[in-house]
């Protein structure tokens, strides 16, 4: 039996269906970055298909979980009771998608992996409070912080699995995808964490404009880091290189669109 | 009697995982580290510590094994609490500012999803498969517990059988596996392990409804929240189950809850007394007297240890507690 991407995304996407949950919380987005690395990650191993699969599940399950806390609204003014409702089913759907990845690997007597999601699980929420609260931080030290958080569960589980070669890449290319979601975001409308604190916190003064030309120029330098430590990467990840050799060679990243809206 | 004279013999013990409870939650991020040390010096029962040490004398008593869950079974506790107060929107936690009041919801989630990850860290020293087992599947039974309390909110069709399932995972399992976690840790015999569990569940279930019970009879001063809070956010909890068979209760109370979404407290206050003096508080109290029995019965296979009396005594300070 093969481990094919399109399969554990299903299993996946299986495991989170909760039916009361669904009628009231947004359905948890599975970063397909993280999941594309962690796949050609843990293919690289000698693990039964078995393990292999349970692995990528129970790591993403604790991105989501995590992923999910950060939607729980810093506040609870004004709020409609159906608005309450999804707040609080928010909380707990993230405390289910993170007992869901220890049931999982409890099941697989794997107390070695359960020990390595919790580290990366701590170190996280270490990360996020640096980020949430220091005002005084610089642009360098609030991306370098993101970079470490974006990739951090998947160099734990690349040194767990002595394949510590991903890491410099995954945490260059992760970012790299998070200020293009932010660029995507912010042409939507929609909420941008990261531009709004650059905003609001680490440049006084700077006007949106420059703010997005700056999160632009630091997309370009993170692209074109990812793209030469994409070719360093060593022969077991040959697979991950052809697929991502071509991704990086249809796509430039263009920021003309943004820069008229910003 | 005091519940903690009851096990002052393990103070020495309780001390010791005190310590390492602090030593445990010293996070590099001051807001975290002072977030996490709140909630310890909150205080609190440190039940489920006891429970894990007493099960423990049913083995080949160690405290450097036996510690380990302890300690992981006090900060899963916590973890959630800082999670249910965001639930909760609660400012106060035995009269102190709870995490989420003293920063906000976001400082609440992080620090919470920390102590989660403290908590198995710790655990995954202990390379005992049976305990990860069993501690995972009582987490996300805690959680499914949770969702349907809110789901059941309001709904005034529900069964005993729906309360009993929602306050097992609410409280019960918990408890239940503190004691199991303390014979596992130990390699107490299966048996031994299989009735701690037990007594450990129907202790849990006696808890949840003497709590139950006490939100309508305590005081505010005693509850740090008004009487009759449960049913004024939609919980039907026990007494109220048994006086909805009261046409009375049960008209007045479809009648409130179909007029408003969330009734207020000046709303919900004549139906809190009708019920507070009614007989299904009494009847509330044997329901849970019974669970006490069998939680008794379930001791007296057990070989006879210390132990085995202060765990008689707790169930008997469970039925008579007031607060």
């Amino acid at each position: 039996m093969e481990l094919s991407l399109e399969n554990i995304e299903e299993e996946l996407k299986h495991i989170l269906q909760h039916r009361y949950l669904q009628k009231y919380i947004q359905t948890p987005i599975i970063d397909q970055n993280k999941l594309i690395l962690l796949y050609h990650l843990i293919e690289a191993t000698p693990l039964e298909i078995e393990e292999k699969k349970k692995y990528i599940i129970t790591t993403m399950l604790v991105q989501i979980a995590l992923d999910t806390h950060d939607l729980v609204s810093e506040t609870n003014s004004n709020e409609s009771s159906e608005k309450k409702k999804s707040r609080q089913l928010t909380v707990l759907a993230g405390d289910y998608y993170s007992g869901l990845y220890y049931y999982i690997l409890s099941k697989l007597n794997d107390v070695p992996m359960i020990h390595t999601l919790a580290s990366a699980i701590k170190e996280m929420n270490e990360l996020k409070m640096y980020m949430y609260y220091e005002k005084q931080q610089t642009l360098t030290i609030f991306l370098s912080r993101l970079k470490k958080l974006e990739a951090k569960l998947i160099t734990r589980v690349g040194e767990h699995l002595r394949f510590p070669d991903i890491n410099e890449f995954a945490e260059n290319w992760l970012l790299t995808s998070k200020l293009t979601k932010e660029k995507h975001n912010f042409l939507m409308n929609k909420n941008t964490p990261v531009l709004n604190a650059l905003n609001t916190d680490l440049v006084s003064g700077i006007t949106r404009h420059d703010c997005v030309k700056t999160i632009e120029k630091a997309m370009n330098k993170y692209w074109e880091k990812s793209s030469s430590l994409l070719h360093e990467l060593p022969s077991q990840f040959f697979l991950l290189r052809t697929e991502l050799e071509d991704f990086f060679h249809d796509e430039t990243p263009d920021f003309s669109s943004l820069l008229e809206q910003g | 009697m005091k519940l903690a004279l009851t096990y002052s013999y393990l103070n020495a013990d309780l001390k010791v995982i005190e310590q390492e409870l602090q030593e445990t939650l010293r996070a590099e991020h001051p807001v975290l580290a002072e977030a996490s040390s709140q909630l310890l010096h909150a205080g609190g029962k440190r039940l489920r510590p006891v429970f894990v040490l007493l099960a423990a004398q049913f083995g080949d008593y160690d405290l450097e094994k036996v510690k380990t869950a302890a300690i992981t079974l006090e900060l899963i506790h916590m973890a959630s609490l800082v999670h249910d107060d965001v639930i909760d929107e609660s400012e106060l936690r035995r009269g102190k500012p709870t995490v989420k009041a003293n920063w906000d919801n976001r400082t609440a989630m992080y620090t919470g999803d920390y102590i989660f990850a403290r908590a198995l860290e710790c655990l995954s020293t202990l390379n005992t498969p049976t305990a990860h087992q069993l501690l995972s599947k009582t987490m996300v039974e805690l959680t499914l517990g949770e969702m349907k309390q809110i789901e059941d909110k309001y709904r005034l069709n529900q069964s005993f059988k729906d309360y009993l399932r929602r306050i097992r995972r609410k409280t019960a399992l918990l408890i239940a596996a503190s004691c199991q976690l303390g014979a596992i840790a130990v390699d107490a015999p299966e048996f031994v392990q299989r009735k701690l569990y037990l007594y450990g569940y129907y202790v849990g279930i006696s808890y949840q409804i003497i709590d139950d019970i006490l939100d309508f009879t305590a005081s505010s001063k005693q509850l740090g929240k008004p009487a009759g809070s449960d049913l004024i956010q939609g919980q039907i909890t026990l007494p109220t189950l048994i006086a909805l068979q009261d046409q009375k209760v049960s008209h007045q109370l479809k009648k409130i809850f179909s007029v408003t979404k969330e009734p207020t407290s000046i709303e919900m206050e004549p139906i809190i007394e009708l019920i507070k003096h009614s007989d299904a508080i009494e009847r509330s109290y044997q329901i849970s007297e019974a669970y006490l029995q069998k939680a008794f019965s379930t001791l007296k296979a057990l070989p006879d240890v210390k132990a085995k009396q202060t765990f008689e005594q707790i169930a008997i300070y469970i039925g008579k507690r007031k607060t």
